[in-house]
């Protein structure tokens, strides 16, 4: 519960919409029980007036109804429904479903003409609502006191009924409304599930950044999603820039030692000419770490494998320009990640191929299922298994002679593992070397 | 041969400058970028070295206006800036080759001939005249097989001869190509190593030719 803003939402709404639907139900009730009430009171009047009507002093001074109440449950015993008049000397005349029971009428009677109401125990252990008025009749200055009385459990059934009907309703309204609200929530929070989305695409680097229009309360997150972003990749910027400062300040004056080390043939010059190697490699290969850009959402881009690589084909084919190389490019595909981490990757392996070839080399694209594979074959000498084993290992170098040998291999492993991609080595149809390098490649 | 090496880091660039010399080149120094756009816009370099971070104007710039200038000797690019899309970006700007710091100096060495040799449509690293030949990483002449000892002098004006072989190569560019700038220019010692170098090869090896300049006998097999 705690950890959904919709359920807490839900929650929420639910708590609230039981509380008023409580509320208002017992108001309504309260309402209707008043209103039965007054329904009630007012028959009883009528019928008290209607008594009244009906009633008459003979000529002997006794009281005579003309006209009974026609109601048959005044003649069912105990119907719960009652009448009765009395006068002075008590009770007159009273209906049959009295029996012989009287009405238990408050002492001392009213003023006349007034109307009292009352709730008094009747027949049968019930509870009577009474209404009564004493009346002068044209006649005799006598007053006559006159009752009707209905049972209790008549308005209490009709209460229940009324209940019954109204706690349906207001369960249907209140999951109605929780419906309503459910439904609400789940527009209301739809921009975070459109956030969401977006987030995920960033991270499988579909898209560089937040865009589109968002709802002022979610604009604040994307503008600093965005920011960070941004931050992200000034940082990332300024350390490659700061990488390739570094590579300038350190390389220069390890071209220096170099050089004065090759210019003796003293042990102390050629331990300073070894020891700056490794330095040049230790440097060589940090950098290059450093300068990777690795899996980040700047760097969404869709590299055109093959356009680079015709590139890097144009430029090696300018440095090997002692050997008349032919570069074979062919199949397509794209690379899911930085451009110059690309370029390094396929510097590296097309240059060592340059370097071992005799005149061709072949590289070949396939792009399949969120996968690209390049493969570089070379028609140079070739390695047996067991050097292409140490070729690959850490700081492995092949020959000690070659210029810049083993080091761009690590390299590309290194920067191939960061996008967690692979590097293999085989033997081509020509009998020279084979190098298989499988990357990402962007979705659809 | 002559070659402008532009660094600006005083201790590589005289380290560079003395193996270039011992090597047999004629070499001119500059540590700025502007004043190696004059230098190389007035004076005719077989090749050039060229640091790409330097005062002035960076290398990058330097070499673009070059191109754009039309100036066409080859240019090896000296960088630490060795990543991938710089070399790309180097060689778009119109380097020939691109050589990432720290270096061999026999490797720049190899470099520099190779970019000489093959501006000047050789591919191999020794250039044959006939029965003469000319072993540019060895700085090796032989005629027939037998050596021919060669001051350093003469052996920079054979080798300028036979990269243009059966071409008319005058007194000044001579001179041009085989003195820095700064050097003592007299026309007259190029007379005098040109004697020599005939009394060494043959006097009919190289050919006067009246106001124009020297030829070298292009015999059978000189051109490339």
């Amino acid at each position: 519960m705690r950890n959904s803003l919709a359920l807490r939402l839900i929650g929420g709404a639910s708590i609230w919409l039981a509380v008023a639907l409580a509320l208002s139900g017992f108001g309504l009730s309260e309402v209707f029980d008043r209103q039965v009430t007054a329904t009630y009171q007012r028959q009883l009047m009528q019928q008290v007036d209607r008594l009244a009507a009906g009633l008459a002093w003979t000529p002997g001074g006794t009281l005579s109804l003309v006209a009974p109440p026609s109601d048959p449950a005044y003649r069912r015993p105990y119907s719960g429904r009652y009448w009765q008049v009395s006068g002075e000397s008590g009770i007159v005349m009273r209906s049959d479903s009295l029996w012989d029971q009287s009405l238990a009428l408050p002492d001392p009677p009213g003023p006349l003409g007034e109307v009292g109401r009352h709730v008094v125990p009747g027949p049968a252990g019930q509870s009577l609502l009474l209404a009564e008025r004493s009346v002068a009749l044209v006649g005799r200055d006598v007053p006559v006191r006159l009752a009707v009385a209905v049972d209790r459990a008549e308005l209490a059934t009709a209460n229940a009924e009324f209940n019954r009907l109204l706690s349906a309703s207001l369960l249907i309204l209140g999951l109605g409304l929780m419906l309503a609200v459910a439904v609400q929530i789940m527009f209301g929070l739809w921009p975070l599930k459109r956030l969401q989305r977006s987030l995920a695409m960033l991270r499988n680097r579909r898209q560089q950044r937040l865009s589109g229009s968002w709802p002022v309360e979610v604009r604040p997150l994307v503008d600093e999603i965005n920011e960070l972003l941004d931050r992200d990749e000034a940082l990332l910027e300024r350390t490659r820039r700061q990488a390739a400062d570094l590579a300038h300040g350190l390389k220069t004056p390890l071209a220096v030692l170099a050089n004065e080390a090759g210019s003796g043939n003293d042990a102390l010059h050629g331990e300073v000419g070894r020891q700056v190697d490794v330095m040049r490699k230790q440097i060589e290969r940090h950098l290059a770490r450093a300068r990777t850009a690795g899996l980040t959402a700047q760097n969404a881009e869709a590299v055109d494998a093959p356009g680079t690589i015709r590139e890097l084909a144009r430029t090696l084919a300018r440095i090997h320009g002692e050997k008349p190389l032919d570069f074979e490019i062919e199949g397509s595909g794209r690379f899911a990640g930085d451009r110059q981490d690309f370029a390094e990757m396929l510097g590296n392996l097309m240059d060592n191929a340059c370097r071992w070839a005799k005149s061709r080399i072949a590289v070949s694209l396939l792009e399949l299922g969120g996968r690209l594979r390049i493969t570089i074959d070379d028609d140079g000498p070739g390695m047996t298994g067991e050097q292409r084993e140490r070729a690959l290992e850490r700081y492995g170098r092949l020959d000690e002679s070659a210029p810049g040998s083993g080091l761009g291999l690590a390299i590309v492993t290194d920067i191939a593992s960061m996008y967690g991609g692979s590097l293999l080595l085989d033997r081509a149809a020509s009998g020279g070397l084979r190098v298989v390098l499988e990357l990402p490649a962007p979705p659809g | 041969m002559r070659v402008l090496l532009v660094e600006d880091e005083p201790r590589l660039s005289a380290q560079i400058r003395s193996a270039l010399e011992a090597a047999g080149f004629a070499v001119d120094a500059v540590a700025d970028g502007l004043e190696a756009w004059h230098c190389g816009r007035s004076e005719p370099y077989d090749a050039v070295i060229l640091d790409l971070g330097l005062p002035g104007m960076d290398g990058l710039s330097l070499l673009r206006r070059w191109r754009s200038e039309a100036v066409a000797f080859p240019v090896i690019v000296l960088t630490a800036r060795a990543g991938w899309t710089e070399r790309v970006e180097g060689i778009d700007a119109g380097a020939d080759d691109y050589l990432p710091k720290p270096f061999r100096m026999e490797e720049l060495l190899a470099r520099v001939r190779a970019l000489i040799r093959r501006a000047h449509g050789f591919s191999a690293a020794e250039l044959v005249c006939g029965d003469l030949r000319l072993d540019t990483r060895l700085a090796r002449v032989t005629l027939n097989g037998e050596a021919i000892p060669l001051t350093a002098h003469e052996f920079k004006i054979l080798a300028y001869l036979m990269h243009h072989p059966g071409a008319v190569v005058s007194r000044t560019e001579l001179i041009e190509h085989i003195y820095a700038q700064d050097f003592d220019r007299d026309s007259n010692t190029i007379e005098v190593f040109i004697a020599r170098l005939r009394r060494k090869l043959g006097a009919q090896r190289i050919e006067t030719v009246r106001g124009l300049g020297y030829r070298l006998f292009a015999g059978h097999g000189a051109d490339a």
